[in-house]
């Protein structure tokens, strides 16, 4: 261990790892805490298609050698149920004692964090977006920059530009499924149809390297994305987490659960136990930089001040989906190999929404197995099978982010360690999926793409995966709240950078603007850091 | 369980090369107790480690063979039915019992039958009936097995009713409909076990059978799809007619076909209350399935359901490996539990349709509906998983368009009615006229 640590860190997720860089590379001894589980890689050189149709092992891959596809308490994205990914959620709820009412939590105790395991969607908050933070876009725009440089994004500067932020350099964009290229195609001939509805469509920024060969870590368009990617071509923390493990003031302690921290004179002690056999471990430091996820570093901040049986509010987008289908593609083959998360975006006017927009993602549907559309289909099993077997190849997924204004949830931490929260709607999130349930169904109709119908059902919340503003920042922070800073009220030396720093939670995808905040909070801190030196 | 330090540590059994004796010798070597074997051929009887000797009624056994026994279990019985002879089996039990000394009576159990009592049709009832009433008076304990059946079939009744549901092409219901309450051997063990090792108060008799009886031709039917993948027809048949039919036959010099005196047995058996017996030893008899299929969890009646799930979800002969996996999923998720799908569905999988979660023209209660969408969801996913059956889910090739074009036409065409169908019934249902079907086999439970 280094003897004087400036900056303890926990968690090595996209926030933890963001924040670390200006720190590392500033010369400052970082010390990064995290519990680290580890997960496989599935082996290169393979593509979805030729997987389900040669692989006779296809089921440890699909099903899990302990069939973990199958547990039903789990999120009922497919993504947090490949077998693949189970050591990206693994252990969340029992190691932080979390209980939910109506209220969908997942965490991660991974190296890597929850980026193990995301849609590399990346945008960036504007003016509007940022109305209630007390930072403006200038205050971020650096860093947003600085980020961008080291995940390579792709993309494309089409109608979305704007949306998604267009002052960082992009790559290529990735190669586009045929269903999302004829719906592109369809919008770019008569744009107007859809933006007269308050409809933008365009392609889906991403955190993946789209140029280049397998070697150098290129998209090498294999469909496999939701079980893992082979390649490192979808942005990780983990990557950075390496880059990072090779600066000599830079030391990475996995195996380690915080627990709390105490503040005690002008440095900071951190509780902790090894996740080996549980034997307690302090660290001091002068700074503690909390990366540990919205949920988890609510809890410690929570724990550590003392602050049980107090509500804090918990922010998260709800969540719908859909199946829209291209009839001129039924019965086709279905094209599976291409990269199988969000291809394309759109923003959709909502006018009850604070931040006045919904966000949404479209991504291909072959990609998906038919096992996941079958049981929603309210038809008979085999006439289901045959249907979705008929309907897949023309078929595009869509979701629909909504501002997290809809919802009210709230988290806890009980005496005796537990984390409580409960989610519940506004009444009013009903009508508002219904005006754009026919704002959309229109819309697609006059481009002659049909919208499959039981889409746009309320999900539990929580279901987004998209938490944040535990601990938010603001002008005047109270308790368990944060200085712009990102500093904790109250608590001098300990600042917070992952999503529970967020003020407000728009529609749109947020990683990226957790990772530029976190780059943000971290440069201010070295400057202060030097500027302190000066001083003494 | 017996523990180490449990008080029987030898115990003699008479019959131990019966069907009950045998079963009964082998599951106590297996938990650590000897045995003194007392058997008509010692030559026949070979287990190592096992002291053996020739008893006979007729003879009054030696005391030296019940050195340092701790009980004595009397399943030794004339078996054929009509010749018995009562006063040799009542002077055989006695001798026995008089081994025992004063304070250890209670440690003699006598294996009787249900159908014992004092004005049973048949002798054989009435024999047993005297000998338990001897027995109660000086003290020892009597056991009313049902029907047993499980392990090796070797003789005894379940043996016979093997080969009916083996052999016969149409099996018998019976009209009025004899009911039985089975008891598997190792239940039936396990309870002969706990009464010796001071299970709860000592009663002076236990009845061991099943709780709920079920149909003889249930039973029968049971045992030729679990045993012998038979699915016979079903005749019915009026007790008088076969009476009859036994009776001439009777009178013909062949050997007995049907024993019509058994038959009479069989009709005026009572149910028996076992509910006391089986919470006072701690025994809950497993049911017939799990029983038959000898495997624990009853995985062959999984793999069996299994097949049907897969098939029906799938539309294709299912690779047998495949329901391997079913159960695999089933075993990790659902702790083996099984639907308790009927035969007819077993057997015709396409009948599943019947009880599909979606428009059932069979509406299931709502725990047996969940846990079906649960079954038929995991069906779906195995079977995609695999390079036999992912065709079935995702057309992979263009050519095959026509025909998956034709597959959506013609099973819309025919799930037409049966939605209609389907619709009406829920009506009905709703407005309470029948009640939804539970999934669960009154004869495996």
């Amino acid at each position: 261990m280094p003897s004087m640590i400036d900056v303890i860190i926990v968690g090595s997720g996209p926030a933890g790892v963001s924040a670390a860089f200006p720190l590392v590379e500033a010369g400052l001894k970082v010390l990064m805490l995290d519990v680290g589980e580890k997960g496989v890689l599935i082996p290169k050189g393979l593509n979805l298609s030729d997987v389900r149709q040669k692989s006779n092992d296809q089921w440890r891959f699909f099903l899990g050698k302990n069939f973990s596809a199958l547990d039903d308490k789990k999120p009922s994205s497919p993504k947090c149920r490949a077998p693949n990914n189970e050591f990206v959620f693994e252990g969340f709820h029992e190691r932080y004692a979390v209980e939910t009412e109506n209220f969908n939590a997942v965490g991660s105790l991974a190296s890597g964090g929850l980026s193990n395991a995301w849609g590399a969607g990346v945008s960036c908050f504007d003016d509007n977006d940022l109305k209630d933070f007390p930072i403006s876009t200038q205050d971020i725009q650096a860093s947003y920059k600085s980020v961008a440089e080291r995940m390579s994004i792709s993309g494309e500067a089409d109608d979305m530009a704007d949306f998604h932020g267009d002052f960082y350099s992009l790559l290529p964009p990735l190669k586009l499924e045929t269903n999302a290229d004829l719906l592109l195609k369809r919008y770019k001939r008569r744009p107007k149809v859809a933006n007269s509805r308050g409809i933008v469509f365009g392609r889906t920024r991403h955190a993946v390297k789209s140029t280049g060969n397998a070697q150098n870590g290129a998209c090498q368009s294999c469909g496999l994305c939701l079980w893992g990617c082979a390649y490192g071509s979808i942005y990780s923390a983990q990557h950075d987490l390496d880059r990072l493990k090779r600066f000599d003031n830079f030391t990475y302690q996995d195996e380690t659960y915080v627990e709390r921290f105490v503040k005690t004179g002008n440095t900071i002690k951190v509780n902790a136990r090894s996740t080996l056999d549980d034997r307690p471990l302090s660290f001091h430091a002068a700074k503690l930089v909390m990366a540990a996820g919205t949920l988890a570093s609510a809890k410690i901040v929570l724990t550590s001040l003392g602050m049980t049986n107090h509500e804090i509010r918990v922010l998260s987008t709800p969540i719908v989906a859909f199946a829209i289908s291209m009839p001129e593609r039924v019965g086709r083959t279905v094209n599976s190999d291409f990269f199988s998360m969000g291809q394309l975006s759109f923003r959709v006017d909502d006018a009850s929404a604070k931040e006045g927009y919904a966000f949404g993602s479209i991504m291909p549907a072959g990609s998906i197995l038919s096992n996941e559309y079958i049981k929603h289909v309210p038809l008979s099993y085999p006439l289901s099978r045959s249907l979705i077997r008929f309907l897949q190849p023309s078929m595009l997924l869509a979701n629909c982010f909504l501002s997290s204004d809809y919802g009210n949830h709230y988290m806890q931490v009980t005496k005796s360690g537990e984390v409580k929260i409960r989610g519940t709607y506004r009444s009013n999130i009903g009508s508002v999926i219904a005006e754009l349930r026919s704002k959309l169904v229109a819309t697609f109709a006059l481009y002659g793409i049909a919208v499959l119908p039981g889409g746009f059902q309320v999900t539990m919340p929580g279901e987004d995966i998209h938490y944040a503003g535990t601990l938010p920042m603001k002008d005047y922070p109270g308790a368990a709240e944060l200085y712009k800073s990102g500093e904790l009220a109250g608590v001098e030396g300990v600042y917070v950078v992952d999503g529970a720093a967020l003020s407000t939670l728009p529609p749109k995808s947020h990683t990226f603007t957790i990772m530029a905040n976190a780059n943000r909070i971290a440069a201010q801190l070295v400057v202060d850091h030097i500027e302190g030196k000066a001083i003494s | 369980m017996l523990d180490a330090n449990s008080t029987v540590k030898k115990i003699a059994v008479t019959g131990a090369n019966g069907y009950v004796g045998r079963h009964f010798v082998d599951f106590l070597l297996f938990r650590g107790i000897s045995v003194v074997a007392l058997v008509r051929d010692p030559k026949q009887f070979q287990i190592q480690g096992v002291e053996s000797h020739l008893y006979s009624m007729e003879v009054a056994p030696h005391t030296d063979w019940f050195k340092e026994v701790d009980a004595i279990v009397h399943l030794a019985a004339i078996a054929s039915n009509t010749c018995v002879d009562g006063q040799l089996e009542y002077n055989a039990c006695r001798q026995l019992l008089d081994i025992l000394p004063f304070d250890k009576k209670n440690n003699f159990l006598f294996v009787s039958s249900q159908s014992a009592a004092e004005f049973a049709p048949t002798k054989y009832g009435r024999t047993k009936w005297n000998i338990e009433q001897m027995v109660s008076s000086q003290g020892g304990v009597i056991v009313r097995p049902g029907l047993v059946y499980g392990g090796h079939n070797y003789g005894a009744l379940f043996a016979l009713l093997c080969s009916l549901a083996k052999g016969l092409p149409v099996l018998p219901a019976l009209i009025p409909s004899p009911r039985v309450q089975p008891i598997h051997i190792d239940d039936l063990s396990l309870a002969l076990l706990n009464i010796l090792s001071g299970f709860g108060h000592r009663s002076n008799i236990y009845n061991i059978a099943s709780s709920t009886s079920l149909r003889f031709s249930d039973f029968l039917k049971t045992i030729a799809w679990y045993r012998y993948r038979r699915l016979p027809f079903i005749l019915i048949t009026p007790v008088f007619l076969l009476s009859f039919f036994s009776r001439i036959v009777n009178l013909l010099p062949f050997p007995k076909l049907v024993d019509s005196e058994r038959i009479d047995g069989l009709l005026a058996l009572k149910e028996m209350d076992t509910f006391d017996s089986l919470a006072l030893l701690d025994v809950q008899p497993r049911g017939l399935v799990d029983g038959l299929c000898n495997k624990p969890n009853s995985r062959r009646a999984l793999l069996e359901e299994g097949l049907a799930l897969l098939s029906y979800v799938s539309g294709k002969k299912v690779p047998p490996f495949l329901a391997r996996r079913y159960v695999g999923a089933i075993a990790k998720w659902k702790s083996s539990r099984r639907l308790r799908l009927p035969f007819l569905l077993l057997r015709f999988p396409f009948l599943i349709r019947m009880v599909d979660p979606r428009f059932p023209i069979l509406p299931l209660d709502q725990e047996s509906r969940s846990r079906l969408v649960w079954c038929l969801d995991a069906a779906n996913f195995v079977a995609e998983s695999t390079v036999e059956l992912s065709g079935q889910y995702t057309l992979f090739k263009a050519s095959s368009a026509i025909r998956a074009l034709t597959d959506v036409v013609f099973k819309s065409l025919k799930e037409l009615p049966l939605i209609l169908i389907s619709m009406s019934v829920s009506l009905i249902v709703k407005c309470g006229f029948i009640s939804p079907v539970v999934l669960k086999n009154a004869f495996d439970d």
